[in-house]
């Protein structure tokens, strides 16, 4: 079938070279259209509710919104986790499912299961399924400046600017944060409400029911019809003051008879500050997931400078965050990797073939497959990011092995034909179809070694199947390429005559006959030297520390704050501020712009006391060291303040973390059991021990912080002598301090709400809140401190759930260690010091579980690709000896990897587990090509001293050749700067230092081995 | 006039064309061959045949007067055929048919 394929090709050579200009035309057309982003789409099935329980306490959160939700989504099926946290006012509730199921079907299932459960939850309890977004999602995040108010400049993002972005494509939602959000604010006085003879619940009634237009049908006047309207919607504050709330005895009663009704603002629970200086107004927009990020962030700025014109003047919107940076620098650094690469190879082409024409049509195979790599990823989905990139980075070293073979051998083949009449496209085919099988099986053997990585799952999965895909398809490109269009480009252009060999050949030749004249005569010392190797790689991989994936460096920081857990909003924010002075006297810093508390959404659910402080580094050209001494700077300038903790982490690392374990930092330890004084202890306790463990960062847990309460504990004895009923005196008191929402006042496009609450005399004054008089369905007057015992007390910030069972969190941030030595200490400790009651469990998670996954995952896999590439070579070779012979040549192959993953100081990770399935696949290749040599010359009955010398001394060019230009196009990647080289680099060392020795001693033991082992004694006698 | 056997060699594709063509000048029956020709004269094949190095050639024979075989050679040459052709004529010494 292949012959057949040379054959078609090399008969209809003009259609080859149309179809290939057509292909790469397509290619390119794919490049330019292919969804960009900075990293591969990692999130995982899930489905998030935000509920928001105005004014609930976590405890109330947990029994009265997440129980009854928990117990109906816990039936779900394809149900993978099933997360909740209740915190003050907001239920969080996180569903993931299983990969691969539809995020639309899932979230169908929990509107459905939702919608049977929204009767049992308390009537003020709002919110539903958050948008479909990902981690990735936060794309573009800017703020609103300039001399309005922040009221008013919460309304321009509000009404103006967030319904705007709303219709540009791929945005799932626009979150609004900080500033006020203006209401119309009614607050009831409470005597002259007495005197009236009226309660809240009256207000509120007279001022739903008081708030409407509407239609009444048609009349009819003459021939023509007239349409009734009824207007009585309230459209300023006069028009609420001058409502009638009730009517007796002739006599009315208008709101503005027994309350102050005036412009308010929402209870805030979370705000924005900036620089230090002020509060301000942000936007942020969420991309829906899928979507182009790039293309995304282009039509929002788009839009906004289409809005820019009609903002109030002065009033500008200054953007912090813009994810189109990142991502052209992430694809920036791939590119810049691959080009450069491109050229090494060209270069190396040249000095190994020594003919110019020979290295062109080998050069141009390698943009060809690029272009079919992006048409194929175009085909699958995928999108150009770090990864698929990065994958062809790896690549491109190994996309040439086919073309250069073939070429290789057919100006072999031409330079012997001179003088034969035989066609010269008949020499070519020839030539070509002699090397198909080395050739196939040789790029099938590199493609098998990367399948295992199509079997890893969760977030490594995502991550690096869409390099194992890119290869994968970069590979095929180049087998096709091989065949079809090496040898037309051949046949057009290479000449017939007798070629020298090449000046480095001439250089390399002499050189290792004698190291293999050497090695021949000393063989106890090559085993000696291997065998001394292969200890050597057993000390580094010992010595090297292992983690699961270097951190990238997206080039911005996020300083996340922790404050005592009591604190005002005010006081968090007055924080928050001190916090952004400090940080700007690291010169590098240029602006700090930081959230505190819940957003709109509530996306990001976090306390007052939580902050993310978002860090505007100047250009890296005005900074005195890097980033690691940035941070060092900004943990110094942030060591003085007092009752903040810091944590430092970035922008996509800290979306990633939460979405994968619902917790931040590197190891999350999750206690579970049921009562939750006894897991504040133990998880106390756990972070005392952590704390102490060398390679601790920040050890935190909230299992132990407790806001503080002022309980009432209803009497219902006397509640019910005063004839008030409990759910009344609970919602009256909401009303107090929370405030009743009572109807929208539409201002054009506007909606404003109208809410009902306590004079700010009550809010801030606990002995005044308790003497508050609240009448009573029966018409009396009652104190809430008559009718319910008032104490402060003490209860929990935060309240989680996994699985429906309670658990308490311990987060440890590592640093300046490999995570799973950090782990095994922290585990062995923990197990010594700490004693379980009954009922409880210990559940390690975080980065660190991620590791443990993909190595079980890797141990189970490799051994089936080896398998695999066993019964390639035993169908490539017809020989079991042979084919053992060439799997030995691996662990040697790993030697170099190991030892120069060890100096270079880079930790064992999941990239350099691929590096290292990279090295297998090259290290099989070089040893079939030299072994398939040595059994063509035994079988043309070539002594068996002589096969091996010689053998070897011919092969040394095409060996030389894959090693090197594999090796020398990796180069790029050791040196390359820009986010995601963290990656590619740990990658690029192993096989790097992995080629040295596997070359060398391919070159050099395998001789030997083959001429002792090579054959049976049955085959040595019949040869 | 004598007998001759009018023996051609033509590239498979044509085979049909001059099949038809020379049933329009000469009523005898042609016995067509499929052959496979390796050698080393490539200057009949075309550029399949060039890269495989094989003449897939059909052999068409048919039983003529001498005085037919201008024409037949004429009908040939202008037929529009691919690939260039041989021909060959012997003479015949006897031939019949048995029922």
């Amino acid at each position: 079938m292949l012959r057949s394929l040379v054959a078609t090709a090399l008969s209809y050579r003009l259609l080859v070279l149309i179809l290939a200009a057509a292909t790469a035309g397509l290619g390119v057309w794919a490049f330019v259209n292919l969804p960009v982003d900075a990293y591969p789409n990692i999130a995982q099935t899930q489905v998030k509710l935000i509920l928001k329980a105005p004014g609930m306490t976590p405890e109330e959160v947990e029994s009265r919104v997440i129980t009854p939700i928990e117990t109906e989504m816990l039936g779900i099926p394809n149900q993978a986790i099933l997360r909740s946290s209740a915190k003050y006012a907001i239920a969080d509730i996180t569903i993931d499912f299983t990969d691969g199921t539809d995020i639309y079907w899932a979230r169908q299932q929990v509107a459905e299961r939702l919608a049977g459960v929204t009767g049992d939850l308390p009537a003020a309890v709002t919110g539903g399924l958050a948008p479909i977004s990902t981690p990735l999602s936060d794309v573009y995040m800017f703020t609103i400046e300039g001399p309005l108010s922040l009221q008013q400049k919460r309304e321009l993002l509000d009404w103006t600017i967030r319904p705007a972005l709303r219709t540009v494509p791929g945005v799932a939602d626009v979150n609004a944060l900080g500033g006020y959000v203006r209401t119309f604010e009614v607050r009831p006085d409470p005597v002259a409400l007495a005197s009236a003879k009226l309660s809240i619940s009256d207000l509120r009634t007279a001022i739903e029911s008081g708030n409407r237009n509407d239609g009444a049908g048609r009349l009819t006047d003459g021939e023509e019809s007239l349409i009734v309207r009824a207007v009585g919607a309230i459209r300023s504050v006069e028009d609420l003051q001058t409502l009638v709330i009730a009517s007796r005895d002739g006599r009315i009663v208008r709101l503005g008879d027994v309350a102050t009704v005036g412009t308010g603002s929402l209870t805030r629970y979370g705000a924005v500050t900036r620089g230090g200086k002020a509060e301000a107004v942000e936007g942020l927009v969420i991309a829906l997931r899928g979507a182009d990020a790039r293309a995304v962030v282009d039509g929002v700025r788009t839009r906004l400078a289409g809005l820019q014109h009609s903002l109030p003047a002065g009033t500008q919107i200054h953007v912090f965050y813009d994810r189109s940076d990142l991502i052209g620098r992430a694809v920036g650094t791939v590119e810049e990797a691959l080009l450069e690469a491109t050229v090494l190879v060209v270069v190396l082409l040249i000095l190994f073939l020594g003919d110019w024409r020979a290295a062109t049509i080998v050069a141009a195979t390698l943009p060809m497959a690029a272009l079919i790599t992006f048409l194929f990823m175009r085909g699958m989905g995928l999108s150009a990011n770090l990864m698929s990139l990065g994958g062809l980075a790896i690549a491109i070293g190994m996309l040439v092995d086919g073309a250069v073979v073939v070429v290789e051998n057919v100006v072999e083949r031409l330079s012997h034909a001179q003088g034969e009449d035989t066609p010269r496209l008949n020499h070519v085919f020839r030539a070509t179809s002699e090397v198909i099988v080395p050739v196939s099986a040789g790029i099938v053997i590199i493609a098998l070694v990367f399948l295992p990585l199509l079997s890893l799952q969760g977030l490594e999965g995502k991550l690096f199947a869409p390099v194992a895909l890119t290869i994968v398809f970069a590979l095929a490109g180049s087998l096709l390429l091989a065949l079809t269009l090496v040898p037309v480009l051949a046949s057009f252009s290479l000449r017939s005559g007798h070629h020298g060999e090449p000046w480095i050949m001439r250089q390399i030749g002499p050189r290792y006959q004698a190291l293999l004249d050497a090695a021949f005569a000393h063989k106890k010392l090559v085993y000696g030297l291997s065998a001394t190797g292969l200890v050597l790689a057993g000390l580094a991989y010992g010595a090297a520390g292992k983690t699961f994936m270097p951190t990238m460096d997206e080039g911005s920081v996020i300083v996340q704050l922790t404050k005592l857990p009591s604190i005002s909003l005010d006081q968090s924010v007055a924080g928050d501020m001190a916090v952004q002075r400090a940080l700007r006297t690291v010169p590098e810093v240029e602006d700090v712009i930081a959230r505190v508390g819940s957003d709109e959404i509530g996306l990001d659910p976090m306390g007052p006391n939580e902050t993310d402080s978002f860090v505007q580094l100047k250009p890296r050209s005005q900074w005195r060291g890097d980033k690691d001494f940035v941070v060092g700077e900004m943990r110094k300038a942030l060591d003085g303040l007092p009752g903040i903790q810091s944590s430092f982490t970035q922008p996509i690392e800290m979306r990633v973390s939460e979405m994968l374990t619902g917790a931040r930092g590197d190891l999350a330890v999750k206690i579970f059991g049921p009562d939750t004084a006894t897991l504040a202890e133990l998880a106390g306790r756990i972070q005392h021990i952590l704390s102490g463990i060398h390679g601790s960062s920040e050890v935190l847990t909230v299992a132990n912080d407790n806001v503080d309460y002022l309980q009432l504990d209803i009497d219902r004895a006397a509640a019910g002598r005063f004839g008030m009923p409990v759910d009344q005196l609970q919602d009256a008191l909401r009303g107090q301090v929370e405030g009743v929402r009572s109807g929208v006042v539409a201002e054009g496009q506007k909606r404003i709400p109208i809410v009902i609450r306590g004079d700010d005399g009550i809010r801030s004054d606990p002995a005044r809140f308790a003497d508050l008089q609240l009448r009573t369905p029966d018409g009396t007057l009652a104190r809430v401190s008559d009718m319910a015992r008032v104490e402060r007390t003490q209860g929990p910030v935060k309240l989680d759930h996994e699985n429906g069972s309670r658990f308490a969190l311990v987060q440890a941030f590592v640093s300046g260690r490999d995570l799973v030595g950090y782990v095994d200490e922290a585990k062995a400790q923990v197990t010594a010091k700490v004693r379980l009651p009954a009922g409880y469990s210990i559940v390690w998670g975080g980065q660190f579980e991620n590791q443990q996954r993909a190595s079980a995952r890797l141990m189970m896999v490799v051994p089936v690709a080896l398998v695999l590439i066993f019964l390639v070579l035993l169908a490539a070779l017809r020989s079991l000896r042979a084919a053992l012979l060439i799997l030995s040549n691996i662990p040697f192959a790993m030697v170099g990897g190991l030892i120069s993953l060890w100096l270079s100081g880079e930790y064992l990770s999941v990239p350099a587990s691929v590096g290292f399935i990279a090295l297998l696949g090259i290290a099989v290749l070089n040893g079939l090509v030299l072994v398939a040599y040595f059994r063509q010359l035994r079988a043309d009955g070539v002594g068996m001293a002589e096969t091996v010398r010689l053998g070897a001394q011919r092969r040394l060019r095409p060996v030389l050749m894959t090693a090197g230009i594999t090796a020398f196009g990796l180069v790029p990647l050791l040196f390359a700067s820009g986010p995601g080289s963290e990656i590619q680099r740990p990658l690029a060392i192993v096989v790097i230092g992995g080629l040295i020795t596997s070359t060398l001693l391919t070159l050099v033991l395998l001789p030997i081995l083959f001429e002792r082992f090579g054959e049976s004694a049955g085959e040595a006698a019949n040869a | 006039m004598p007998d001759l056997l009018f023996t051609l060699h033509c590239a498979t594709r044509d085979t049909e064309l001059l099949v038809d063509a020379i049933r329009a000048v000469s009523p005898t029956p042609i016995h067509v061959r499929g052959e496979a020709v390796r050698g080393r004269d490539f200057g009949d094949a075309g550029t399949a045949e060039r890269v495989s190095g094989e003449l897939k050639r059909s052999t068409l024979e048919l039983i003529v007067s001498a005085d037919a075989v201008p024409d037949l050679l004429r009908t040939v040459k202008d037929a529009r055929r691919d690939l260039p052709v041989r021909w060959r004529t012997t003479p015949l010494l006897d031939h019949g048919r048995i029922a």
